[in-house]
């Protein structure tokens, strides 16, 4: 599966997690890896910029949801920038853009 | 009928002599494997009493073919039926057509139309047709992008757009006659029958048939005798087709290869779904899709419904969807109830939403149908409306460069009956040189092969026993360059080593093979008497290394594509394309010189041996020797082509 992950640190806890490629189940497991991961290496304040995902399923919003919670739990966030119109349709329609910070740029989600 | 006694009787005088030669055929093979297997030169034996071997099965398949053969006369006309005629055409110039399509609009049928295929789509076909008044018929635009099926294609394309009872088809050099309706649409009284064929007749031959085009015997006894076990054979062109006959076989297709597409999608779905990404599954929704899949499958074999075992695949794929995707909404629920607890309001609310609509999750946000393992271009293959071809339904047989023969076969399989019809009623263009001869035939062969590939006939269900064996005998007769090298190689060897892939003594031999092969040749001259068969003989020995290439490129090689065959002479000399016969001849008289000093000289071998070889030997050559010439023939001083007469009668 085509899913490819880049991890920019900006700060001791901050990070830009770039995805890009298909979140459906079969990549979903690894994107949430990779969080958790951050989280325990104490990384816990995430910007995701999806501006390269193609396609996202119920499969990609749980993985997302769960990093969600992963750094809330240490007081972070997991802010999403880069969201094209689909992804943020399916978002808008599951009410999760409720849940989720979206914001239109890494500069606008760290201001 | 007048000279019915005497059909009847060499029908009778060939029986005879058939017996008697599969029976002395017979034991001189039991002769040949059980005592006479030069067992000291295996290398050589073998192949030799193999080839002797098939050479006698094509002789057993011979006289099954006529022993029965049929000569048909007309019924009175079926008054009052509807005519369409095809005139197939690529890239044939107007001149050419011109001749055709008047000649077609001459035809005595009151109830006829005319239209040129023309696959070219050349203004000045079109303008040709305005001029004369014929229907013009080109390829819509739902060809683009699409298979063409070259003159199969182009023969569907017109059955679409017309809807004449009845089809004469002609290829673009085929000038009618114009009793042509009139004389064989009697047939058709049979309700059963699907087509009427007539013989391909050349009327630019040039003396001596240089390249063996001619066909009397194929469209003589051969088809007389095919027909008699209602096996006579669709050859493209000259022929009158039923409409019924093949819409019925297009659906009958359409249906078939539909099952094919959905027994074969299903096969890849259920594979994959068990295969691709099984981590990432969602057992209970694997379990489902599986469980649908099987019930289409069982489905498709009860012979339910396409749309239903379609609809069953597609329920099934949507159920394990749902599921898979309401267990990551749940997922994603508990996630929300847990960042509420923990003050995130926001996050109750989504969650109490998503529990409320667990049976309407929006379809964007539904799970991948690729991470379920189901292939989308499998799902495509699912749908009833063909999207790969320009037509959902083709008549005319597609499998193969050779279209007639398939579409015969198939209409045969569903019980339709065809007869052939004797008496010549167009007259075409032959090939002018040797390498557009030799083109046609190599196709004819691809082509041929090509359906015993696809579909074998021992195999097709609905053909009759006599029926499969007649497509068989047709088919293996292309496969006889392999029997024929060796009969060409065999007597050079022998006179090159003194070895000889028989051990008996030389009389011995000599009175076993004998009778056999003088009743052989005394059997095939009843058949063909009257006729001029010695040409096709030696053309179906010569072309050897034809028959080879075509076997060899069908079976291991790229697709045959369908080639127009060029109308007109191709100039040049085509000695190239003879080097094989060249050699073998060349090696054959080397031979002979060889072993005729061996034994003056140096009294090595014997007699018997040298004068055996030699005879074998220079029989080959003479087979050979034709189509050495007609790579450097050129026509006499003032020889030209004379259409038929009733051409020339008119004003």
């Amino acid at each position: 599966m085509d899913l490819g992950m880049a991890v920019d640190q900006r700060s001791e806890r901050r990070v830009v997690l770039s995805v890009t490629g298909r979140i459906n189940a079969v990549t979903a497991p690894a994107v949430k890896a990779r969080i958790r991961e951050l989280v325990e290496e104490g990384h816990w304040e995430i910007v995701c910029d999806l501006g390269g995902v193609g396609f996202l399923d119920s499969a990609g919003l749980s993985a997302l949801v769960s990093g969600l919670k992963a750094t809330r739990e240490r007081g972070g966030f997991l802010k999403l920038v880069g969201v094209s119109d689909q992804v943020a349709r399916i978002f808008r329609l599951t009410m999760l853009d409720r849940v989720f910070e979206i914001h239109p740029s890494v500069d606008a989600a760290l201001a | 009928m007048p000279g019915d006694g005497g059909f009847r009787r060499r029908v009778a005088v060939f029986r005879v002599l058939a017996v008697l030669t599969l029976i002395t055929g017979g034991a001189y093979l039991a002769w040949r494997w059980g005592y006479s297997l030069n067992t000291a030169a295996l290398w050589f034996a073998l192949p030799m009493a193999a080839a002797e071997t098939y050479a006698y099965l094509n002789t057993v398949l011979f006289v099954f073919m006529m022993w029965r053969p049929r000569r048909r006369v007309a019924p009175p006309p079926l008054e009052g039926v509807t005519v369409d005629v095809f005139i197939t055409t690529y890239n044939e110039p107007v001149e050419l057509l011109r001749l055709t399509v008047e000649a077609a609009l001459a035809i005595d049928w009151p109830q006829l139309k005319v239209h040129l295929l023309d696959d070219g789509a050349r203004p000045e076909m079109r303008a040709l047709c305005a001029e004369v008044g014929c229907g013009y018929i080109t390829r819509g635009e739902e060809w683009e992008g699409k298979p063409r099926h070259a003159k199969a294609g182009n023969v569907n394309n017109a059955l679409m757009e017309t809807e004449g009872e009845f089809i004469l088809i002609l290829d673009a050099d085929q000038i009618p006659d114009p009793r042509i309706v009139r004389s064989i649409i009697g047939y058709f009284r049979d309700p059963r029958l699907a087509f009427v064929q007539t013989p391909q007749h050349f009327y630019n031959l040039p003396p001596g048939d240089p390249f063996g085009t001619d066909a009397p015997l194929f469209y003589g006894p051969i088809m007389q005798g095919k027909d008699g076990w209602d096996a006579a054979f669709f050859c493209g062109s000259n022929a009158i087709l039923r409409r019924e006959a093949l819409l019925q076989l297009g659906l009958t297709e359409y249906v078939r290869d539909m099952q094919r597409r959905f027994e074969q999608a299903l096969r890849t779905l259920r594979i994959d779904v068990q295969v691709r990404h099984p981590r990432a599954q969602y057992r209970p929704a694997a379990r489902l899709l599986r469980e649908a899949l099987a019930s289409a499958r069982e489905a498709l074999r009860r012979g339910a419904p396409l749309e239903r075992v379609s609809d069953l695949v597609r329920q099934g794929v949507a159920a394990a969807q749902d599921l898979s995707s309401r267990h990551d909404i749940l997922e994603i629920a508990g996630l929300l109830g847990d960042l509420a607890r923990a003050g995130d309001a926001a996050a109750g609310e989504t969650r109490a939403h998503l529990l409320g609509h667990l049976e309407q999750i929006p379809e964007e946000a539904k799970r991948d149908l690729a991470s379920l393992g189901v292939d989308p271009a499998a799902m495509d293959e699912l749908d009833l409306t063909r999207p790969g071809e320009a037509q959902p339904v083709l008549p005319m047989a597609t499998i193969s460069v050779t279209e007639d023969m398939a579409t015969a076969m198939r209409l045969h399989a569903l019980g339709w009956k065809s007869a052939f019809h004797s008496e010549v009623l167009a007259y075409g263009l032959a090939p002018e040189d040797l390498r557009t001869a030799l083109n046609q035939r190599l196709r004819w062969a691809q082509g041929t092969i090509q359906v015993l590939m696809r579909e074998n006939p021992f195999l097709k269900p609905g053909l009759t026993l006599p029926q499969r064996i007649e497509y068989f005998t047709t088919m293996l007769s292309y496969f006889d360059g392999f029997a024929s090298l060796v009969f060409v190689l065999a007597p050079v060897f022998c006179l090159a080593t003194g070895i000889a892939p028989i051990r008996s003594p030389w009389l011995d031999f000599l009175a076993r093979l004998a009778p056999y092969l003088a009743l052989n040749r005394i059997m095939f001259l009843v058949v063909t008497r009257g006729i001029d068969a010695w040409r096709s003989e030696q053309y179906s020995l010569a072309l050897f290394p034809l028959w080879i290439r075509a076997v060899v490129s069908t079976l291991f090689g790229r697709r045959p594509r369908f080639v127009v065959t060029p109308k007109q002479r191709q100039s040049g000399n085509y000695l190239r394309l003879v080097w094989p016969q060249i050699t073998v001849i060349a090696l054959t008289l080397a031979a002979i010189g060889y072993g005729a000093w061996a034994l003056l000289s140096r009294g090595q071998g014997t007699w018997a041996s040298l004068l055996t070889n030699a005879f074998w030997g220079l029989y080959n050559v003479v087979m050979l020797v034709p189509i050495v010439r007609a790579a450097v023939f050129r026509p006499p001083e003032g020889w030209k082509a004379e259409p038929p007469q009733f051409l020339m009668a008119r004003p």
